[in-house]
């Protein structure tokens, strides 16, 4: 039989009435409150029975942010020492107590006083975390809304986009909702404190359960829907969190953190876990697998030129007459598990030099929802910020775009398969720069999947 | 309508600070409430705590020892002056009273 067990608390610190509620149903249940941690709270096996739990709130500058038994909290626990309260675990400036007597003289016995410290703990902690939280995902939300109506259609349907919109409001609701809780809370509460009755408080831990979880299933869908390497910044990110909370945990267990090491690692997890998804977008890993392609030496009008010669499954020669033998090969893959991006390159051995030169881009993918954030990087370049639609039919596809420059067609298109999208760009004949019926076959045949 | 910090008391600040007009410490203070008021008003730790805080922070007591775990405090000029308001107030209150009825 297990000794210890863990529970997610979903209730806010200022829930008194819920978190003394819940601890008294383990109790009953057998299961002792042993130690708060962030997230989950740690339980030990006890001989089912009944426990009473009360919450004090110290300020900010009694230690109650101190993992360490500081000489002021060994005051309260004096204190208590004749009435059968003792102290079980504390969360920032919330001091659990626990007493087993049958029926114990109550740990607060002002409400007036327990009100305004509850309201003291909210204002130096509670209340500015959460607006420094409120104020960075609205800018973020703010950030993902504008660019997803802002933007032109195909960038609306940018599938990290909605996710990350989608998550930076359901972090807003959830904090505007606890505040918007406690404040009604507090101003009833201070009222009925006058009569001597403590209004008990209120949250709603299944509500809460049910938006962590759908946090968790967005974040999981939206790092999937990243490139590889900001796949592993993601995961990175989300490792040193564990490590650092695990840390900061073990330090506060062994009491061996100062009280202002714990607000620092406190703070920092806060703004780490918010802005995570942001460091993964930003810092993205820009160091690509180096890959070693098959060359060959040409000699070339006196000079030599050291060629990549990789396979790639659509070559200029298949559209037109060239030589081969100058011809430069390249095709970078890219893992981004499910999916797999390649990208292709050919030309002249001159390089761009007006000579003809192919370009493209395949984003193979296994599952459809990944189809708008590829169309998404394909038909937002640059370079050309307008785009028509071609007749698919021909191209044996969903859908072809053609993107263009001021107003005019460019040799660029975007065309989506099944599981595919390809971005083309092409240049073979200066003088006749548009592509024949029979060109349009080739390339249907070497690169529809 | 909302009170101001201390410009009235409740019971249990009132006589916590009537128990500080001698130096005594937490414990102390908490068996003489109970004496003062006959057994009549308890005084939770928890409360007693964060009111010697709120009092020290407000001028109204000083702390005077510690001794171990414990900690002595004795009430000043400016608590004892608070008090003396709240009694005034409480008074007239119990003449207001007696003279109605």
């Amino acid at each position: 039989m297990a000794q210890y067990t863990y529970r997610m608390n979903h209730r806010p610190i200022t829930d008194f009435t819920g978190i003394t509620g819940w601890l008294e149903k383990m109790a009953a249940k057998g299961w002792m409150l042993d130690f708060c941690g962030t997230l989950f709270w740690k339980f030990r096996k006890i001989e089912p029975r009944q426990v009473h739990f009360s919450a004090i709130y110290l300020p900010i500058d009694c230690n109650g942010f101190s993992p360490v038994r500081t000489p002021e909290a060994e005051e309260l626990e004096e204190l208590c020492a004749g009435t059968g309260w003792y102290w079980v675990s504390s969360m920032y400036q919330l001091q659990i107590f626990a007493n087993e007597e049958a029926d114990p003289a109550p740990l607060d016995s002002d409400p007036v006083v327990q009100v305004e410290s509850l309201h003291r703990a909210m204002m130096q902690n509670v209340l500015p975390s959460n607006i420094i939280l409120l104020v960075i995902a609205g800018v973020m939300a703010l950030f993902c809304w504008s660019s997803i109506f802002t933007g032109n259609f195909y960038s609306n349907i940018g599938f990290g986009h909605w996710l990350a919109a989608f998550n930076f409001t359901i972090v807003i609701l959830m904090v505007l909702g606890e505040l918007a809780i406690y404040y009604i809370w507090h101003k009833r509460a201070k009222e009925d404190a006058q009569s001597g009755f403590l209004r008990p408080t209120r949250s709603f831990p299944g509500l809460m359960m049910v938006f962590l979880a759908v946090l968790l299933v967005v974040y999981v869908l939206w790092v999937c829907a990243l490139p590889w390497q900001s796949q592993l910044t993601a995961l990175s990110n989300l490792f040193i969190f564990i490590l650092v909370r695990g840390f900061a945990n073990l330090g506060r267990k062994n009491e061996k953190m100062s009280s202002w090491a714990n607000i620092a690692v406190i703070a920092f997890l806060g703004l780490w876990v918010v802005l995570f998804p942001v460091i993964s977008i930003s810092i993205r890993n820009q160091i690509e697998a180096s890959t070693h392609h098959p060359q060959s030496v040409v000699l070339y009008e006196g000079r030599e030129y050291t060629l990549n010669r990789d396979e790639i499954p659509l070559k200029t020669e298949d559209l037109m007459e060239i030589d081969p033998d100058l011809q430069n090969y390249t095709c970078e893959i890219e893992s981004f598990f499910p999916c797999r991006i390649t990208r292709n390159t050919q030309h002249h051995l001159w390089g761009n030099t007006g000579t003809p030169m192919l370009y493209y881009t395949i984003w193979d993918y296994p599952l459809p929802l990944y189809r708008d954030y590829f169309l998404d990087q394909a038909i937002n370049e640059e370079f050309y910020p307008t785009h028509g639609e071609l007749d698919p039919e021909v191209w044996e596809a969903e859908a072809v775009y053609r993107l263009q420059q001021n107003g005019q067609p460019q040799n660029v298109y975007v065309i989506c398969w099944e599981g595919r999208i390809v971005s083309l760009h092409i240049r073979l004949e200066t003088e006749n720069p548009e592509l024949t019926a029979e060109q349009i076959a080739t390339i249907v045949e070497k690169l529809k999947p | 309508m909302p009170r101001q910090r201390f410009q009235t008391l409740t019971e249990q600040m009132f006589y916590i600070l009537m128990a500080l007009k001698e130096e005594c410490c937490g414990t102390d203070i908490m068996e003489r409430v109970r004496t003062i008021t006959e057994g009549t008003v308890q005084i939770g730790p928890g409360t007693l705590y964060n009111l010697l805080d709120q009092f020290q922070e407000e001028g109204m007591i000083r702390q005077t020892r510690v001794e171990g775990r414990r900690r002595s405090y004795i009430l000043t000029d400016h608590g004892l002056a608070v008090l003396e308001q709240e009694y005034r107030r409480i008074q007239t209150q119990a003449e207001l009273y007696r003279r109605y009825f």
